[in-house]
């Protein structure tokens, strides 16, 4: 996946054309319902290809030096946040009085342009991340 | 609607609201404030990491479009 994205990076046709295959591809997969085989299919195929390309990568780290021990605190709590409202919630029985983030997404999820789009976003991350 | 669903709701809209502050905030000038890509960059130093974060992401993908 890397080498083609490089490659497309310095030609702008050839970036359009992987924006095509990558919105055409969240398209078809966005028409799979979960609890499918072609959803499981779909879905593997990426993760598949990112965790070979992170296996593979020899990325030197992107981290500026300069970050000061609050700002990344910050990050910290956000994330100790989230973990305590969600364990909580699955506690408490992961119910419509006690939603988890699975509880109140997946109704967005729902329609196929909608889970088409979370899909293209889902597939942009994941190539976001392989270029931290 | 409940109290405690509407806590836990006004909890998650915080928290989505601090991540955009927090992301926006990290790339002004003269900021030391982490960016998300510091912060994904510091947890892909590694190989490990990397590929931990990578099936995170998969894992996510896996559990909202799968099951």
């Amino acid at each position: 996946m890397a080498p083609v994205v490089a490659r497309a990076r310095s030609r702008p046709g050839a970036t359009a054309l992987v924006l095509v295959l990558v919105l055409a591809y969240s398209w078809v997969a966005g028409h799979f319902s979960t609890f499918t085989r072609p959803a499981e299919v779909a879905t593997f195929i990426p993760g598949a290809i990112g965790v070979a390309v992170a296996i593979r990568a020899r990325r030197p780290s992107t981290v500026r030096p300069d970050r000061s021990r609050s700002g990344w605190l910050a990050w910290w709590l956000i994330v100790v946040a989230v973990t305590v409202v969600e364990v909580l919630a699955l506690v408490l029985g992961a119910n419509h009085d006690h939603p988890t983030i699975s509880d109140l997404v997946n109704p967005w999820l729902d329609p196929t342009p909608a889970r088409a789009l979370w899909f293209a976003l889902w597939l942009g991350f994941g190539y976001w991340l392989s270029r931290r | 609607m409940s109290l405690s669903r509407d806590l836990i709701i006004a909890v998650y809209v915080a928290v989505v609201l601090a991540v955009v502050v927090l992301a926006v905030a990290a790339h002004r000038d003269g900021t030391r404030l982490a960016s998300l890509a510091d912060v994904f960059g510091r947890l892909s130093a590694r190989r490990f990491g990397r590929v931990a974060v990578t099936f995170g992401w998969w894992w996510l993908g896996w559990h909202f479009f799968v099951r």
